[in-house]
């Protein structure tokens, strides 16, 4: 009853943020339109570079394309559906924290449906249709493979960006902090460094929540195996315990700011 | 006289704020050090054979080029810009200078950071520092010559934000062409045909790896320095009379609205 | 002095205490009982920890020592906050990007307002409130005053048994301020519910409220009624003279009716118009009759005006408030 309950806000609040973005078109199709074109540059550049007229490093370019749709989908669905958890260290710090811990509900719950970046609908879109042609060119087995992966990396992702925004419970100024390991844990799933390296087992145990997201799922449908998706699914279940518990802890410690304080505009 | 002075002290106000919290402003930093390894390591590892450029020279060259495009279109030196727009029209001074000397200010405060950590971190890469003092020197003096170039692209941005406010849904892939075209990631020279050729004459090539080209090795590829200083005049030019002109149109539709 | 509430409790808070990271203690040992249908006054000057107590209280904040429950339930969880609704004057509740209609229906969706219900109670509200008009408007777009109308209606919609009301009137215009402490007042009535709020503003204090808890440096100064804060300084009346010339050429005539009184009527120190004199005396020592009289006959014509006045709640609570 309550997964129902709690489903149905995520819906209706994503319903509503979609609604409000819907409204101004002109704002709705330059940040897809805007984030498209990011993302196909993005692709393309580092292709042009490091795959273009090269046929041996056909099997690589080919998890660099996996690795990167994953990753765009799992970033945008992350983005646009749970916005807030991508924004809950900024809460943390500026007290926003207040609004939805006074609410009946979960804060995980409610943190992630206060935001809905519009841009994102871009990484959707292009990460979307890049799939789901993978899969129709793949056949059903890899569809479903690819379904699973998909679920496995954007919990991945979520647990990754609630960490994060974990940080501040502990240090008082993550803004400097906070921007560099986002930006490490992109360049790790969009960036071919890591793909078809030795010993993956080493990623995750060095990398740990970040190969989760997509090194280990692109590994996965590159080279199935049931040793791969029991680190996948390992991997998930241990990213998504240790963030239910350090966001528990970090309650505990937190401060919140002085309740008078400047408005906030939009 | 005056507003020469004011503007360069702004100038150099914003060129110190990296150094006031360096501590701060370090921890911010450490992408660039990741950065750094984790491209050069990833362009060996895929080119290697088709590459002119040692372990060594290609982290100078990613170096020289993240330097530049870290500072390059920060998404928000260019709002910040504008947020304050109606409360700046009220003063006595000039919007559009104001934006460029700031831009130039946070450009080159930070790049100077960057150059920093360059130098501290080579060492820790094999690359000794005596011999690499001339390659420091001639970046240094490509932060100074491409500081207008930075200043009016960001400040271009600024005055197309007054205009239309969809414009920050545009600041990131524009940077983005610069850094797949550009050459950021590594040396335009070692891509195949025909992308070469076709990224060798766009102006992302002139801002980045003709300039990290120059820092390594002295000179530009393929065309002599004052070819390629001529091409940086002809793009600052070129944004400059953009910049204007949306500033202008920006200034005469500008609506204040609410209290 | 204080008041002795019947249990069960709407709140109930125990030798709470709050301690934060830079070694700052903000509540120390404040005891906190509110009877179901209450309205109580949280005062306190900035920094007595009015704010810590509301955020522990709505399970923002975990106490370090003590026990709050909301409704008999351990306040911060699902169920306390169920009972809780919730108005910051600084902070909002609503999404900038959506409508007002959108935002109050993910209000009441979040609050587990039964689907069905929704759509009325939103419209009940917005005609109670006079916001029908700002319904489909979006939240960007409200001025302060309508922002806070629907604020209000946002933390009503789930029809809560205990409204917390941090500053809710801050910044707002006169007419806005008394149209809202109205439309409470109303509600209050209308559903018995329980109010506790904290306002700089004494008008705010003054029309909602019956009960008053002082806290100073985190702990508890007073208590009790509201009617009886003033204490003994209830008794206390100020006469002010307006005189047809400056007060200095009055000097023999201020003297003669303090000595007339034998010190039982003092010449005020508030600072005055130069055409202004001020007495202060207190009715229980001294009769008011006699004051006018004497007043009228030492004055004569130069007395232009005279106005009566107590000491204003404002005064009392500030006087209560010096921070040690």
């Amino acid at each position: 009853m309550r997964f129902w309950r709690s489903l149905r806000l995520i819906l209706t609040a994503n319903r509503f943020h979609f609604m409000a973005h819907w409204s101004t078109p002109a704002h709705f199709w330059a940040g897809v339109i805007g984030m498209f074109v990011n993302n196909f540059l993005a692709l393309f550049g580092v292709w042009a570079m490091l795959f273009a007229g090269k046929p041996e490093l056909a099997v690589q370019c080919d998890a660099y394309l996996v690795l990167n749709l994953l990753t765009m989908l799992t970033f945008g669905l992350l983005h646009v559906f749970l916005g807030g958890l991508t924004e809950l260290d900024k809460q943390v710090v500026d007290g926003g924290l207040d609004s939805v811990l006074v609410s009946s509900r979960n804060p995980l719950l409610m943190m992630s449906i206060t935001q809905s970046h519009l841009p994102s609908w871009g990484d959707v879109l292009m990460g979307g249709v890049g799939l789901v042609i993978l899969g129709v060119r793949g056949g059903f087995v890899f569809s479903f493979e690819l379904l699973l992966m998909v679920i496995c990396s954007f919990i991945g992702f979520a647990c990754v960006f609630t960490l994060l925004g974990c940080v501040p419970f502990w240090f008082s100024r993550p803004e400097r902090l906070n921007p560099v390991l986002i930006n490490v844990v992109l360049a790790f799933n969009t960036y071919p460094a890591l793909l078809d390296y030795p010993n993956r087992f080493r990623w995750f145990l060095v990398l740990g929540p970040v190969a989760v997201v997509g090194l280990i799922p692109t590994e996965f449908l590159s080279h199935p195996s049931l040793s791969v998706l029991a680190l996948e699914v390992l991997g998930v279940v241990m990213v998504v315990s240790l963030t239910l518990v350090l966001f528990s802890l970090g309650l505990k410690r937190y401060q919140s700011t002085p309740m008078i304080s400047l408005r906030r505009g939009a | 006289m005056s507003s020469a002075r004011y503007y360069f002290k702004l100038a150099w106000f914003r060129f110190r704020e990296p150094f006031t919290d360096w501590k701060s402003t370090l921890v911010g930093h450490i992408l660039f050090v990741f950065f750094v390894w984790f491209l050069s390591w990833m362009w060996l590892r895929f080119s290697a054979k088709n590459t002119q450029f040692t372990f060594q020279t290609i982290l100078l060259y990613v170096g020289v080029t993240e330097l530049l495009f870290l500072t390059f279109l920060r998404a928000r030196s260019i709002q910040d810009g504008t947020e304050d727009f109606a409360l700046f029209l009220a003063r006595p001074r000039s919007w559009i200078l104001r934006e460029l000397f700031s831009h130039v200010g946070i450009a080159g405060g930070a790049r100077l950071f960057y150059l920093l950590i360059l130098v501290v971190i080579t060492p820790f890469f094999g690359i000794p520092i005596l011999p690499s003092l001339g390659f420091f020197a001639r970046t240094l003096g490509l932060i100074i010559l491409l500081a207008p170039a930075q200043a009016l692209i960001s400040t271009l941005f600024s005055a197309l934000l007054l205009n239309f406010s969809q414009t920050r849904y545009f600041i990131l892939p524009i940077s983005k062409i610069f850094l797949s075209l550009g050459g950021v990631f590594g040396p335009v020279s070692d891509f195949g045909e025909p992308y070469r050729s076709i990224f060798l004459n766009l102006p992302g090539s002139d801002l980045f790896f003709q300039a990290a080209h120059i820092a390594i090795f002295g000179h530009p590829f393929e065309q002599s320095f004052a070819e390629w200083f001529l091409r940086i005049l002809v793009i600052c030019l070129g944004l400059y009379l953009c910049a204007l002109f949306f500033y202008l149109r920006g200034r005469r539709r500008f609506e204040a609205w609410g209290g | 002095m204080t008041t002795v509430p019947l249990a069960p409790f709407a709140i109930e808070a125990r030798g709470l205490e709050k301690r934060f990271q830079n070694g700052v203690v903000a509540v120390k040992g404040l005891d906190l009982l509110i009877s179901p249908g209450e309205s109580v006054a949280f005062l306190g000057p900035n920094g007595a920890g009015k704010s810590t107590t509301i955020k522990m209280l709505c399970g923002i904040l975990r106490p370090d020592k003590g026990s709050v429950k909301v409704k008999g339930h351990a306040a911060g969880t699902s169920l306390a906050n169920r009972n809780l609704g919730i108005v910051f004057g600084a902070r909002s509740q609503l999404f900038f990007h959506m409508s007002v209609e959108q935002s109050l229906l993910l209000q009441a969706e979040t609050y587990f307002v039964p689907p069905k219900d929704q759509v009325a109670r939103m419209n009940k509200l917005a005609v109670q409130f006079e916001a029908k008009d700002l319904l489909k408007m979006r939240v960007r777009e409200l001025s302060l005053g309508q922002r806070m109308r629907c604020e209000l209606i946002a933390s009503l919609i789930h029809q809560p048994e205990i409204i917390l009301l941090d500053e809710p009137t801050i910044g707002l215009d006169l007419q806005a301020k008394h149209h809202l402490r109205e439309r409470l007042r109303e509600w209050q009535k209308q559903f018995g519910t329980t109010i506790l709020l904290t306002s700089h503003d004494i008008s705010d204090v003054e029309v909602l409220c019956d009960r008053c808890v002082l806290v100073q440096a985190g702990e508890k100064a007073y208590d009790g009624p509201l009617s009886q804060v003033k204490g003994d300084l209830k008794d206390v009346r100020r006469v002010k003279l307006l005189l047809s010339r400056a007060r200095s050429n009055f000097e023999a005539e201020q003297a003669r009716v303090v000595t007339h009184f034998a010190g039982k009527m003092k010449l005020s120190d508030q600072v005055l118009g130069e055409f202004e004199l001020q007495y202060e005396f207190n009715l229980k020592e001294v009769a008011l009759s006699d004051v006018l009289s004497t007043i009228a006959s030492y004055f004569g014509e130069s007395l232009e005006d005279v106005h009566l006045a107590g000491v204003s709640l404002e005064e009392v609570i500030r006087a209560q408030m010096v921070v040690k």
